[in-house]
């Protein structure tokens, strides 16, 4: 017997599929040239231009006899590598972060790949999150909107000069850092440790929590390479103590496999990834990576 | 019984993909969204045409389209997923609707739509072969390429998510 929601969902999806477009069935085997996938579906500002082309096109249907019957192929991301930007290009990251019970901040920055190029944030802080967006309220938050040196705000020689470090990663850092676990881990158990020691704590437990924690802040930051994602989450993984959740979800909703650890006095420190290896956020936190024609533009292709 | 006849499309082949044509578009409509669906069914046509496939059995070529849209609705989200974020920005704002009941159920189905888009992709293809499509545990099983179990556990934990969810709809007793 279907419930009164069970009745929403049918009702609710028809009309879903109500807004489908009707258009009307290309002449199958007629010629006509489509742009390839990748290009079509990249810029945001041509989504909808794309859409009435698309429609108004006639696709190639040209048969061929000699393919073996097999079940399409499920079409795989087409998506640039991070480190790859064309001219004039900047990386984009929005990220979404709670910052006091119930408060949640929302952190766009454009960024170049230049360390010492101008960077630009935009922030804004809310309660809610709606379409994945903050819902600013409670006045302007007090925030630079940018500088050059990120994360700097001034242009000082020294904030350019600062060692680049997995604490402290530039993109070139991370394009040419390790890519072995065994590696990362070693150094950043160094890093963790001289850090926990110089602020006066003594216990161990700390060192893995601080690594989860870094490693979480690396992630969202920008200019991070696939493979080390992917090596990153693997050292995360391997580490002692390490609880694993499925199914866990970030603060704007999105699912993946949250590894936690716990420290004394710190909360549970989580990072969460998506199945193929992306940093999602964490049940404080969401990030989202791109790239955009310029700073303070909107992005024209998302990397995650 | 359709033969398969090279370099040719069967009658059949034909007659099935004209007639699946707005409904696979639908289906992707409802598993992705109204911008990316013609593309998708789009994409699912080229291949087929490509193969040339011998439709011996129409309802098995009909579940066979459906899995190949399900397929690539599922590769378009992910990829998709944050640019309608984005683009959900840029929509006008609506305004505030009055107290009308028909006004008041679009506001509940949209919202419903928005849980049943953060399902798990499994989940939310289940519920939408299920309550949309109007297939049984069976045909959703073989449509997803899944089994009937995990029809049955995958449709049950959408519907406790939805729940809890959907406020208006609370655990009937």
């Amino acid at each position: 017997m279907s419930s009164d929601l069970e009745d929403a969902i049918v009702t609710a999806l028809h009309a879903k599929a109500g807004t489908a477009p009707t258009p009307a069935l290309p002449r199958l085997g007629a010629p006509a040239p489509r742009a390839p996938l990748g290009r079509r579906l990249a810029p945001v500002a041509a989504a909808v231009a794309m859409v009435v082309a698309v429609g108004a096109a006639v696709f190639v249907l040209t048969p061929r006899d000699d393919q073996p019957l097999t079940p399409p192929a499920t079409t795989t991301s087409t998506a640039p590598s991070p480190d790859t930007l064309a001219p004039g290009e900047v990386y984009y990251s929005l990220r979404l972060s709670t910052v006091a019970e119930g408060v949640i901040r929302e952190t766009q920055v454009w960024q170049p790949r230049d360390r010492a190029g101008q960077w630009r944030q935009a922030v804004a802080q809310g309660t809610t999150i709606k379409d994945g967006r903050v819902v600013p309220s409670g006045g302007a938050v007090g925030a630079p909107d940018g500088g050059v040196c990120y994360p700097a705000t001034t242009g000082g020689a020294e904030a350019c000069a600062t060692p680049a470090t997995w604490f402290n990663p530039t993109v070139d850092f991370l394009a040419t850092a390790p890519r072995d676990p065994a590696v990362i881990r070693r150094e950043l158990d160094t890093m963790a440790t001289e850090a926990v020691e110089d602020a006066g704590q003594s216990s161990a437990d700390y060192v893995p929590a601080l690594e989860v924690r870094m490693i979480g802040e690396l992630l969202a930051g920008n200019g991070v390479p696939r493979d080390l994602s992917s090596a990153l989450r693997e050292v995360v993984e391997t580490m002692p103590g390490i609880v694993v959740t499925t199914g866990m979800r970030t603060v704007a909703g999105d699912q993946g496999t949250g590894y936690s650890i716990s420290a004394p006095r710190v909360g549970p420190q989580t990072v969460i990834f998506d199945d193929d290896d992306q940093y999602l956020g964490s049940p404080k936190e969401a990030v989202y990576h791109g790239v955009a024609p310029g700073l303070g533009q909107p992005p024209s292709r998302m990397l995650d | 019984m359709a033969t398969h006849v090279k370099g040719h499309a069967s009658a059949t082949l034909t007659a099935v993909l004209e007639q699946q044509w707005i409904p696979l578009i639908r289906l992707a409509t409802v598993l992705a969204d109204a911008d990316t669906a013609l593309d998708i069914v789009q994409d699912c046509y080229e291949a087929v045409w490509r193969l040339q496939p011998p439709v011996t059995d129409a309802e098995h070529f009909v579940a066979y389209l459906r899995r190949a849209v399900i397929n690539r609705s599922r590769s378009r989200l992910r990829r998709l997923r944050t640019l309608r974020r984005f683009l959900a920005q840029a929509r006008p704002p609506v305004d505030e609707p009055a107290a009308d009941h028909a006004l008041l159920v679009a506001e509940q189905h949209r919202e419903l739509i928005a849980h049943i888009d953060h399902l798990p992709a499994r989940q939310r293809e289940v519920i939408v072969l299920r309550y949309y499509c109007g297939l049984s545990e069976l045909e959703t099983a073989a449509t997803a390429g899944i089994s009937p179990g995990t029809v049955k556990s995958a449709t049950h934990r959408a519907i406790a998510a939805l729940r809890r969810a959907m406020k208006e709809f609370p655990d009937e007793q």
